[in-house]
């Protein structure tokens, strides 16, 4: 599961890596994790290192 | 002699260019997946949105920008916008030109610059149209958030009055063809071919310092030396990485700029030109750009990509990205419109990593070691005050 921490601006450049449209941005990116492949694309975009992944 | 760079934004990019020409040997680390940092494009279905800049180049073919790309041999088209911009105030369209303000006005504006030269006085440049009529107000607070991200209030007019020479000398902004992300493929291209390495993926872990110099960095785990180190990433990361006390604290109250972006998709077109449209009417936007008027590749057939842009000015950017909104709507009237992104930019991923008329200059506590990008720009608007910068700091070492 990822989730988006503190640092998360809202460039929305996840957003744009995303190949499932997992990711929304509203100010602060929102990620689905029902959607989400866990690719880690968005992880290589963001330049905040603002996604992280846990275990469930 | 080799040299390594921190960061492929166009600052890193430019540096690289420079000290490969010089004869060093130069390798660029770069943390993300692509190169290129707040100055490339996004592609999202057939629109070139962008990672920051809004493909716009703020002096067209004729500045410090357009020149350096020239010096390196880089192949970038770039059209100047004509005309340069126009303003929407109450509800009309106006050319902005000289004449576009009150003869009152111009002269009580060579009033003030004559007073500043002689008593020096430090003033913001709000105090010295606040006595202007309500145009010149407006437009001086429109221009400020388009082009520096920040309040009239905050800018000091003697940094501001260099922007404004900057402007009377090259004149208004142009728009690379293929927007900025062409700027960057045709650097690398020169930059490959001067034999520059360009590791995408290799966030720089730590600055290798020993006293006043530095030895290297180290990345993924691995010490690599060098001779020289150019940072792209802003005194504030740059200082973290070297571990530095004296450096941290040095760089603690630099403050960075704030901003919003939203990109639109419009069937007709809404600025109608190449130019810049600041609006004068908005509670937050100060201005907007219609990029396809000069590539339509940078979206699909049959629409035009507008992109607004205006600063963060509370702490809550939802909030202010619902002001962003409701001005677009009321701009937009009855017109058709689709919201494409909206991007906030402040913290490590700012505008401008230092507000404008606050820039601290290239120099670090270490001898060898520069710091390049909207970090550490000289006077002039955005990426113009970028290229200005890397040649100062180039020439240093």
């Amino acid at each position: 599961m990822l989730y988006i921490t503190e640092s998360c601006v809202g460039c929305a450049q996840c957003m744009f890596a995303c190949r499932k449209g997992a990711i929304e941005v509203e100010g602060k990116a929102i990620i689905d994790n029902d959607v989400c492949s866990e690719c880690m694309r968005c992880r290589d975009y963001c330049p905040l290192d603002a996604i992280r992944i846990v275990s469930e | 002699m080799k040299a390594i760079v921190i960061g492929s934004g166009i600052g890193g990019l430019f540096s690289a260019g420079i000290l490969s020409e010089k004869g060093y040997d130069v390798v660029i680390y770069e943390k993300l997946a692509f190169p290129g940092g707040r100055f490339t494009n996004l592609e999202y279905r057939g629109f070139q949105l962008t990672t920051g800049a809004l493909h716009m180049i703020p002096h067209g073919s004729r500045g410090p920008f357009a020149g350096m790309l020239r010096k390196l041999g880089a192949d970038v088209e770039i059209v100047d916008s004509a005309p340069e911009a126009t303003a929407l105030y109450n509800g009309e369209v106006y050319e902005v030109v000289s004449d576009s303000f009150p003869i009152l006005t111009v002269m009580k504006f060579a009033w003030e610059v004559f007073k500043e030269k002689i008593f020096r006085k430090e003033k913001s440049l709000w105090d010295m149209v606040s006595g202007f009529d309500p145009f010149t107000k407006k437009f001086t607070r429109a221009f400020c958030g388009w082009s520096l991200s920040i309040l009239p209030e905050d800018m000091p007019f003697s940094r501001m009055k260099k922007i404004y020479d900057m402007v009377r000398r090259y004149r208004g902004p142009g728009i690379p063809i293929g927007g900025c992300r062409a700027v960057i493929d045709s650097l690398i291209e020169v930059l490959e071919s001067n034999g520059v390495k360009i590791f995408l993926k290799h966030p720089v872990e730590r600055i290798i310092t020993d006293g006043s110099i530095v030895r290297g960095v180290e990345v993924k785990g691995e010490r690599i030396e060098s001779d020289v180190v150019v940072s792209d990433i802003g005194h504030s990361l740059t200082a973290g990485l070297t571990q530095s006390e004296d450096y941290m604290s040095w760089v603690e109250n630099l403050i960075p700029s704030r901003g919003i972006k939203i990109s639109v998709a419009v069937k007709e077109p809404f600025v109608g030109h190449t130019g810049v449209m600041f609006t004068l009417d908005t509670e937050r936007i100060s201005g907007m750009n219609e990029v396809t008027q000069a590539d339509e590749n940078l979206a699909p057939g049959g629409y035009h990509l507008v992109m607004t842009h205006q600063p963060v000015i509370t702490s809550n950017v939802r909030y202010e990205i619902n002001l962003g909104l409701k001005d677009l709507k009321k701009l937009m009237g009855d017109r058709e419109y689709e919201i494409l992104a909206i991007q906030s930019y402040s913290g490590d991923w700012p505008v401008n990593r230092v507000s404008a008329g606050r820039d601290v200059g290239f120099r670090t506590p270490f001898e060898n070691l520069v710091v390049v990008g909207d970090g550490a720009k000289e006077d002039g608007i955005e990426v113009e005050g970028i290229a200005v910068g890397v040649e100062r700091a180039m020439e240093e070492l």
